[in-house]
């Protein structure tokens, strides 16, 4: 290392060890979630459903007024 | 929300680098960038395979925000709690000025006046019931982005940013996202007024007037109350990351046929997760509607919210790392740690109940003139005013 370089706060290269190891971890279980799913032809939403009164897909005849 | 990286950009130190060490810096930017570039490639690959350009394009959305969220470092729960520790608004305006230029594509599109403008899509913007859930979950919510330190959209790309809070805040918001799920069948028997669309009777240039209206009317007031002394250099990044971020949210919209949501994608996280781990989570109301149940039945790239987070992390990611930003800043202390968990475990339990997170609910429901949108964003004002009282028991101080 050299005086010009720049100084890292103490345990980054830990914390970007650790973090690029999660995403790792993450981004293959994304995959394997993936090809263990059957496949679709459309990027959907629970609210697309005609059915949902909420963006989370909620029936209608659950949010209607009380 | 964390600022990633503050410790290392744009120093002196760096631009006089000598040469040697410039190149050593650059080959450690590319060998890092490449990794994940190549995922970035893989998994657009693989949703093209499936859902095609439809999925590439909210993939590639979901990066490009996860990046201008990074680069413009625009956070609404720093914002909020500078508007609440300081008095200035500045922040806060920015956010209405986001809502607002949302509004102009959101309001028309909910009237059909976009159908069919891409993909064949009959675009919709996001009214949700105001509802007793809302006012509880909203309120734990506001709570919670103080403790993490981040909001649905902080969380995510300061954790793709490589912080470390956000290493922790996120794994709890999931798992509470999912709590929620359970939650929320119940919750929904507490109350509602039903779905309230402001000025909603009207023809649609009425109902954007009186709506732009009011998001003025509240935007300029905390534009008003800005810290007059520091404004003018912030004021610009803040309109430029408005003005950008809006127009990624008017594409997500026109072809996904829904604004932009982040918090269903942790929900479905959590249920994938916890099936894989033997709990009966399609046993549960909520996994047993429709939408939901579907997702849960399908590939965590096939649901817009989990595609586009995904395209997030990796977007900020990359941003980071070739800003050499990522994972910059030290590891925060054990108490400001269990803070993120509590934050997030609240964040979760919280936009379940309350349909959403400062993305899905606050920006998308004002911008479409629902009415849960502003009970939405009283009731995280106030959480937050909590928050910041409770943020001294785990050695925060203030910004």
């Amino acid at each position: 290392m050299t005086a010009n370089t720049v100084k890292q706060p103490t345990g980054t290269r830990f914390l970007r060890g650790i973090h690029l190891a999660a995403l790792a971890g993450f981004m293959a279980l994304v995959i394997g979630d993936h090809l263990t799913s059957p496949p679709t032809a459309n990027v959907a939403a629970p609210a697309d459903d005609k059915a949902a009164c909420a963006p989370c897909g909620a029936p209608c005849t659950l949010t209607e007024k009380k | 929300m964390d600022k990633v990286g503050v410790a290392t950009r744009g120093t002196h130190q760096n631009r006089t680098a000598p040469t040697g060490a410039a190149q050593h810096q650059r080959a450690g930017v590319v060998l890092s960038a490449l990794p994940l570039g190549l995922t970035w490639l893989g998994l657009a690959g693989l949703v093209g395979i499936d859902t095609g350009v439809k999925g590439i394009s909210l993939f590639l959305l979901g990066s490009l925000l996860g990046g201008a969220f990074l680069g413009f470092q625009y956070g609404f729960a720093s914002g909020w709690r500078r508007w609440l520790e300081t008095g200035d608004g500045l922040p806060v305006a920015a956010h209405f000025l986001l809502v607002g230029l949302c509004m102009l594509v959101f309001i028309p599109a909910t009237h059909g006046i976009f159908d069919g403008a891409l993909f064949d899509v009959a675009a919709r913007g996001t009214i949700a019931p105001v509802a007793t859930s809302l006012v509880i979950g909203a309120f734990l919510f506001g709570i919670g982005m103080q403790l993490a330190n981040g909001c649905g959209s902080g969380v995510l790309f300061t954790f793709g940013g490589g912080s470390g809070r956000m290493l922790v805040a996120l794994p709890f918001f999931v798992l509470g996202s999912l709590l929620g799920s359970f939650l929320v069948p119940t919750a929904l028997g507490w109350g509602s007024f039903g779905k309230v669309a402001i000025a909603g009777d009207t023809s649609w240039p009425f109902q954007l007037a009186i709506n732009l209206a009011l998001v003025g009317l509240v935007g300029g007031w905390f534009f008003w109350r800005r810290d007059k002394q520091q404004a003018t250099n912030k004021w610009r990044g803040l309109v430029i990351g408005s003005v950008l971020i809006a127009a990624l949210c008017w594409l997500v919209l026109l072809i996904s046929g829904h604004p932009w949501g982040v918090t269903f994608g942790f929900t479905l996280w959590g249920a994938k997760i916890a099936t894989a781990l033997s709990v009966p989570v399609s046993d549960f109301a909520f996994w047993q509607w429709a939408g939901p149940a579907q997702a849960l039945q399908q590939s965590v790239l096939a649901n817009s919210s989990s595609l586009m987070d995904i395209g997030m992390l990796l977007g900020a990611a990359i941003t980071a790392i070739i800003g050499k930003t990522y994972a910059s800043a030290a590891w925060p202390n054990q108490r400001q740690m269990l803070a993120a968990a509590i934050g997030g475990l609240l964040m979760g339990v919280g936009a379940r109940l309350a349909f959403g997170c400062n993305i899905g609910a606050f920006l998308a429901g004002i911008a479409s003139g629902s009415a849960h949108g502003w009970l939405w964003f009283v009731m995280a004002m106030l959480g937050s005013l909590v928050g910041l009282k409770i943020r001294p028991l785990f050695g925060f101080q203030r910004d």
